[in-house]
């Protein structure tokens, strides 16, 4: 495979990885939203 | 006396310099402290590996096969990826997600703080890697040593020697590769600026589910990082299920003692100079060092995009924080935050960020085995 073809490949990944990462990470924010609003500490 | 001359002059000079690089690892990990728990070991199994006819890698003696006892412990712990996933649940029952819950918006920092893994992917592809290769250099900027063993185990074993030694040196240098980075990308009124804390509770339930949901979610959106999130949660949830403080204690220490004292010294096996004493070793370590400072580079920059659009700015140190290297990089943010502003006081922000980079740097390490599953 080229250098070219791989960069290619490394860029999609790049999008690939860093869209995931931010959308997990996202989902998980969400998440502990929530989970504070339904669960509050005791006062 | 004819068997030690023997013995000293089949020593090759590359050998001779593996054992200087040993001696300098553990003169590292010894004098200076730098991630000790695995530099000590590593530096030692470095020397051993690096004798002519070392019995403790698996050689041909007299015609039959001797099995070397490092050849089997890398076999059965780290081939098999067993070492660094029993590490993620001692590192698991150490986290406390308590200052994230707290300030769950920091969880965007760890991503961000990711970035050094995809950039430096494509700067090591540009200079020659291959592509599944340049992915296990990148990973390097996860700033966590069990998944850069993880990863790169599968995608380049070859390259596992470098890649170990470049995670954990420079997860020791971060005390001074991120203040160089941070004072690149911003201003003294920036680093100034004073973020307000309210110290508010986490419930008992929150902290119980909070595992268990990452569980679930990256099991669905990618279940190839299951064995990595999995066993991370596995340990936090005996932390934080509060019926099992037995097994977290014995995760936190024992667990941890005893597979880092066999990683070390079984990762050494990729330290004999024939594998490691080449051009390509000096680049990953080069790249490595990019892959940090991108990190740095990639969270500071996120915490001053969204300061466009804030009213309550963000100190775009904290995105700095966001990468694995837990706490040390939340103390190297908060001390460069009091050195500009002795009022200043960012660390929970910071412990948050870094807290949340534990987490997504795992996430990133299922995400590039993902996309090459």
């Amino acid at each position: 495979m080229s250098t070219f073809e791989n960069l290619q490949i490394a860029l999609e990944l790049m999008l690939f990885g860093m869209g995931g990462i931010f959308l997990v990470l996202f989902l998980l924010y969400v998440v502990c939203i929530v989970l504070i609003k339904r669960f509050p500490a005791d006062k | 006396m004819e068997q030690i001359v023997a013995g000293i002059l089949s020593v090759t000079p590359g050998q001779l310099i593996m054992m200087v690089i040993g001696s300098v690892l553990m003169y590292l990990g010894i004098k200076k402290e730098y991630e000790p728990t695995l530099l000590v070991p590593m530096g030692l199994g470095t020397i051993l590996v690096n004798f002519p006819g070392t019995g403790v890698l698996t050689q041909m003696v007299n015609g039959s096969e001797s099995e070397g006892v490092l050849d089997v412990l890398f076999e059965a712990g780290i081939s098999t990826e067993l070492f660094p996933l029993l590490i993620f649940i001692g590192i698991g029952a150490m986290i406390d997600f308590g200052p994230l819950l707290q300030n769950p918006f920091m969880l965007l920092f760890g991503a961000a703080a990711q970035f050094g893994i995809f950039f430096t992917i494509a700067v090591a592809v540009f200079f020659g890697f291959d592509i599944r290769e340049a992915a296990s250099i990148g990973i390097i900027g996860a700033a966590d040593g069990p998944t850069a063993i993880f990863v790169s185990n599968q995608l380049a074993p070859n390259l596992l020697g470098p890649i170990t030694v470049a995670a954990y040196s420079y997860m020791a240098l971060v005390p001074i590769i991120q203040p160089i980075a941070i004072k690149a990308v911003t201003t003294k009124k920036e680093r100034q600026i004073r973020m307000t804390y309210k110290a508010e509770g986490v419930s008992k339930m929150t902290k119980i589910l909070f595992p268990i949901i990452i569980t679930l979610i990256s099991g669905f959106i990618a279940p190839i990082s299951l064995p990595l999130v999995g066993f991370l949660m596995f340990g936090n949830l005996l932390r934080e299920c509060g019926v099992l403080d037995r097994l977290s204690l014995t995760a936190q220490n024992e667990l941890v003692n005893i597979i880092s004292i066999l990683l070390g010294i079984t990762i050494s096996v990729k330290m004999q100079a024939e594998l490691f004493l080449n051009l390509q070793t000096l680049m990953i370590i080069a790249f490595g060092l990019v892959a940090f400072i991108m990190d740095t580079i990639g969270g500071v920059l996120f915490a001053k995009f969204l300061n466009l659009f804030r009213t309550q700015k963000i100190n775009p140190m904290i995105g700095g924080a966001g990468i694995s290297a837990f706490p040390m990089s939340s103390r190297v943010i908060q001390k460069m935050a009091t050195e500009e502003d002795p009022q200043n006081f960012v660390l929970m922000y910071a412990v948050g960020s870094n807290v949340s980079g534990q987490i997504a740097s795992v996430i990133a390490g299922g995400l590039v085995l993902g996309f090459f599953s």
